[in-house]
């Protein structure tokens, strides 16, 4: 067991580090790789919200996508599969990423953020572990989407065509994709080719190896055995070592100035609660649906148009938080977020009872 | 006749779940419950390590059976 344990640190660790490779060499601060933020960079990209500093086509996505395609195939693990909930799957995702859009990030990013020395990330995993326990509790009593089951080869490819089409697109930026050219995160990048190989690195390491953010917590309190820890810990130990090596100057341990984030304790702690509680319920954090969907799992397919949908909305209609604050419709969409999915439950766990 | 618990087709973590509730309401031993994706039998099989339990795995198209018994 002792081999594995070091295994985990280590994959923890390549992630960290690519991540923190991607920040030196151009992407936005404490975003070297952020699935949410970069959904969202996409769809503005597409033109489906207009924030002009959030537009461009991440490779590291298309990255991802591909290089989960590639090994699930070589492993022998691309299945196309779906029929389990596809609307709610939809809404959770809509959900997973308005709450993500309120706290500044996926929960790969909480543990970016929390690595370069930013606090209000601390406030945010706590929100994630109540979300995660929040979404066990659910399971425990019966909550369940119901069973998938196999389709035709065709449906398993829509992910990677998606991915393909997206390359496309930006490697000929034709004038109807918005590229930001003004200041924000989306003017930050890392050469193109290189955020491609770091996607597909991340993708094919992550097919592997299962990694989910909100999986290695739920196991642990499931199974209670911490062993699995150790993988978001090397996440953030190697993103502090490689933040104090790489970029000295940037490192800022507390909760004022941190890059791309605000610091309202309440916010923070709710939009990852949202999160941690969709990403129990769905089965996966942004990360581990991003990696399913490619390797057929429709279903994810379903979660990942909702999270994208989510994005463009929550910009659209002002729910996402800048670096200043809030606003209140964001509020109100992550409390009613969060009340909708406890109802959404409650009424899932109340018909699998009676159906027995 | 060895008791099957069906768990194909669910998403992470139902059929760690399953296997769960069966272990702890008593269920005889050996039983098998059948998964269809890696990712659920890796979950399994280090909750049956943490259990104590032994399990042997079979797989039959992709499908991972997966036989559990004492250790």
């Amino acid at each position: 067991m002792k081999e594995n344990r070091l295994l985990l640190i280590i994959t923890g660790g390549v992630i960290g580090l690519m991540a923190i490779l991607l920040v030196k060499l151009g992407n936005p601060h404490n975003m070297g790789l952020c699935v949410a933020c970069f959904y969202r960079d996409i769809v503005g990209a597409l033109g489906l919200h207009r924030t002009a500093t959030v537009q461009y086509l991440r490779p590291e996505i298309i990255g991802l996508i591909l290089g989960s395609f590639i090994m699930a195939t070589a492993k022998r693990e691309f299945r196309p599969r779906g029929g389990s909930s596809p609307i709610i799957r939809f809404v959770l995702g809509f959900l997973m990423m308005t709450g993500a859009m309120v706290f500044l990030g996926c929960p790969l990013r909480m543990l970016l953020r929390l690595g370069n020395g930013d606090l209000n990330a601390l406030i945010g995993l706590f929100g994630f572990v109540g979300g995660i326990w929040l979404g066990i509790q659910f399971l425990k009593n019966g909550y369940s989407l119901g069973k998938s089951s196999t389709q035709p080869l065709i449906n398993g490819y829509f992910m990677s065509a998606f991915a393909v089409i997206l390359l496309v697109l930006l490697i000929a930026s034709p004038t109807f994709i918005f590229f930001t050219e003004t200041r924000g995160p989306g003017f930050f990048r890392a050469p193109l080719i290189l955020s491609l190989v770091a996607g597909l690195i991340i993708g094919a390491l992550a097919q592997r190896t299962r990694l989910c953010t909100a999986g290695d917590i739920r196991n642990t309190i499931i199974i209670k055995d911490p062993t699995f820890l150790l993988r978001p810990f090397g996440i953030l130990l190697f993103t502090l070592i490689g933040s104090l090596i790489l970029n000295p100057t940037s490192f800022e341990l507390g909760f004022l100035n941190q890059p791309f984030a605000y610091s309202d304790h309440i916010w923070n702690f709710l939009g990852m609660l949202l999160l941690g509680l969709t990403s129990v319920l769905l089965g996966g954090c942004p990360l581990r649906q991003t990696i399913m969907a490619a390797e057929g799992d429709g279903d994810s397919v379903f979660t990942i148009i909702g999270m994208m949908l989510g994005a463009a909305f929550s910009h659209n209609f002002g729910f996402a938080a800048s670096t200043a604050y809030v606003p209140l419709y964001g509020k109100i969409a992550v409390v009613a977020g969060l009340l909708l999915v406890i109802l959404l439950g409650w009424h899932i766990i109340k018909y699998e009872k009676v159906k027995g | 006749m060895k008791e099957i618990i069906d768990a194909r087709g669910r998403s992470c973590p139902e059929p760690l779940f399953f296997t769960k509730r069966a272990v702890e309401s008593g269920i005889n031993l050996p039983f098998i419950v059948v998964v269809d994706n890696p990712s659920a039998l890796e979950n399994i099989k280090r909750y049956l390590n943490k259990a104590g339990l032994d399990c042997s795995v079979e797989e039959k198209d992709r499908e991972y059976y997966i036989s559990i018994s004492k250790s």
